[in-house]
């Protein structure tokens, strides 16, 4: 019996609260004896940022020449060609974490000078792999990245010995080269 | 109000916030994603060279010849190789080198003047050039550019004659192209090998080919060489019997000549021991090409050398010598054989005597005959014989010792007793060694004489005598053979 008489105060007190709220927001006109009001202050919320943008970079020559034109640049043993650019990484947000993953293949192709050209990439200078995407760099506060992409075409053959003519008037494609910041569910 | 209170309306505010924002149960955030260059293509530059033209000649004066040419003292072996450039995006070294070619001449045996190169389309450096190594920076603007260089080897004109038909072997030893790139890694090579036939120093030769007695044909064997040429001595070994010093006298007894023809005279045997020296205006004969040798032989005493030296043979042997025309004069010689032999005469004038008193004194018939000189009895004979022929008609020799009277006694018993009718004839043997005739050779002389025993069974004559039918029933003429 006890507790039957608990539930029915409860009962009473929320049907007491119902009732009372819906005579406020009825807001009746014919409330007249009581009346206050105070200001409740307005509140604005700000979304966060996940944002990854990269500007046009430059190519470079073995001797840090700009190469205007990578296509028009004839490459030769010995050499190399770097692109440089920023990456440009916001990440704002309470407790927000990015992902930034490459997707890039390297050289495609099945040319002599695809089968000799090497692909080196860095980012702030730590070297991260070419291929695939199955790596990532977790950034957790917004920073400007330098990425550094290198096309390399080693001076000789494994073995030490000369190219010979191998891979003269070649050419080799370099694949659409993407970067994806991803939010990092949290922790 | 109560702590429950509180747990009760916080669940409260947090449906009505899953309301407001309206989220599911999943968790997708935010992503972006930007493309860093556009993909380029990366393009290679190049160096290579083509070959375009490669060829050797031998340049001898003004003329040019192919490299089958045998080579001659003074010539030129030129090389003239050709390549063409593509060179785009990089520096490099273009080298010619014709040393291990120059050095297979060496190799050989075949001594080289200076050697020569020059190269047309670039310009040398910057390493130094000489006569058989050369280079030249490239750049993309040679690009297209074709390189000639031209490589001379001369043959020294003062050539061993030991270098004579040797070969150069240059299959193995091209005169090389290379085009590497200018850098301090093994980058780009390329390279060409212009590679040549072999080539062979000419031999100055002859051979002399017996067309007759005393006649014989030169052919200048040289691949390349004119030579001038003649007989240049002569020389004589004795024949059969006929010993050392027989045979150098012989030869001093003779008178010898020499043409192209055996009507002309263009060289004479002079003075001389057992070899003679033959002189005369030489003769020219291009490579390959012949000429006719005639020797006219004959006693310049012929008297004497009949007398003293009748019937001996000699083996002339003439030496003939072809000499290059150019320097550095190389010779080769050979040599022309014929034999000679001494005249030697035949006994003549066969005539046959019988007595009248025969039966009574049993006196012998006699056959006498001439000799070339009667009075000296010369020439000298080492044997004379008299044969009769036998029933059989062979001729057999009747044992008579003739001395040198050049008559000799046929008695009765030298002839059948029935009556027939026996022929007789002489022979003379001119040699003999040790005391031992060489029957090889004689003559007869040129009548036979017919004798029988008549009715009183004196050895007669059977009528005059009658020619000799016989093989060797004629003189020893002599001469060339």
């Amino acid at each position: 019996m006890a507790e039957t008489r608990r539930s029915s105060r409860a009962t009473k007190a929320l049907v007491a609260a119902a009732v009372a709220g819906l005579l406020l927001a009825a807001g009746g006109g014919t409330f007249a004896r009581w009346y206050d009001a105070a200001p409740v202050p307005q509140q604005t919320f700000t979304s966060g940022t996940l944002t990854i943008d990269a500007a046009t970079g430059t190519w470079t020559d073995s001797g840090g020449t700009a190469v205007a034109n990578p296509t028009a640049h004839l490459i030769i043993p010995g050499t190399t060609l770097t692109y440089t650019t920023t990456v440009d990484v916001k990440v704002e947000g309470a407790g927000l974490t990015g992902l930034l993953t490459t997707d890039f293949s390297g050289i495609a192709g099945t040319t002599e000078l695809a089968s000799v050209l090497q692909v080196g990439l860095t980012l702030d200078g730590v070297a991260i792999p070419v291929e695939g995407s199955g790596t990532s760099t977790k950034v957790t506060a917004s920073k400007t990245y330098t990425l550094v992409l290198t096309v390399k075409f080693p001076g000789q053959r494994a073995d030490g010995s000369s190219w010979g003519t191998y891979a003269q008037g070649s050419t080799a494609d370099l694949t659409a080269f993407k970067l994806s910041l991803t939010q990092a569910a949290a922790s | 109000m109560s702590a429950r209170r509180e747990v009760q309306l916080l669940g409260a505010v947090a449906v009505a916030l899953l309301l407001l924002t309206g989220t599911g149960t999943t968790y997708a955030g935010w992503t972006d994603t930007t493309e860093v260059g556009r993909g380029h293509t990366v393009t290679s530059g190049d160096l290579r060279i083509e070959p375009v033209r490669g060829e050797a000649s031998v340049r001898r004066g003004g003329a040019t010849l192919p490299t089958s040419t045998p080579l001659l003292p003074g010539d030129v072996v030129e090389i003239t190789t050709s390549v063409r450039l593509a060179v785009s995006g990089v520096a490099g070294r273009l080298a010619l080198d014709a040393t291990r070619t120059a050095d297979a001449f060496a190799d050989a045996g075949v001594a080289l003047g200076t050697p020569n190169l020059t190269v047309a389309g670039l310009a040398p450096g910057p390493a130094a050039v000489d006569g058989t190594t050369w280079q030249g920076q490239v750049t993309g603007a040679d690009d297209g550019a074709l390189v000639t260089g031209t490589v001379q080897l001369p043959v020294r004109t003062d050539l061993a004659p030991a270098a004579q038909g040797r070969s150069v072997d240059l299959t193995a030893t091209p005169v090389t192209w290379d085009l590497a790139q200018e850098s301090t890694v093994a980058g780009w090579h390329d390279g060409e090998r212009a590679t040549l036939e072999p080539v062979t120093v000419d031999r100055v030769g002859l051979t002399v080919a017996r067309t007759g007695a005393g006649a014989w044909k030169v052919t200048n064997t040289s691949g390349s060489a004119s030579v001038t040429w003649g007989p240049t001595a002569v020389s004589a070994a004795p024949l059969g019997a006929t010993t050392s010093t027989e045979a150098t006298n012989v030869l001093s007894g003779l008178t010898i000549g020499y043409g192209t023809d055996c009507s002309t005279q263009r060289w004479q045997a002079q003075p001389g021991g057992a070899t003679r020296p033959v002189t005369g205006t030489g003769d020219t004969l291009a490579a390959g090409a012949s000429s006719g040798l005639c020797a006219q032989v004959a006693p310049t005493d012929a008297s004497s050398l009949v007398r003293d030296y009748g019937a001996r043979s000699v083996e002339l042997t003439t030496t003939v010598t072809t000499t290059a025309a150019a320097a550095p004069t190389w010779t080769a010689t050979g040599t022309a054989q014929a034999t000679y032999q001494v005249a030697f005469p035949q006994p003549t004038g066969l005539t046959c005597q019988s007595g009248l008193y025969a039966v009574l004194l049993e006196t012998p018939a006699k056959l006498t005959w001439s000799w070339a000189d009667s009075t000296t009895k010369q020439p000298a004979v080492a044997l004379w014989e008299l044969v009769r022929q036998a029933s059989d008609g062979s001729w057999r020799t009747v044992d008579k010792s003739i001395t040198s009277s050049l008559s000799v006694d046929v008695h009765r018993s030298d002839l059948p007793s029935d009556g027939t009718t026996r022929k007789f004839k002489v022979r003379a043997y001119p040699f003999s060694t040790s005391g031992t005739v060489d029957r090889s050779v004689y003559v007869e002389s040129d009548t036979v004489a017919s004798l029988r025993r008549d009715v009183l069974d004196a050895p007669v004559c059977d009528g005059s005598p009658q020619p000799n039918n016989g093989p060797a029933a004629a003189p020893i003429s002599g001469g060339l053979s």
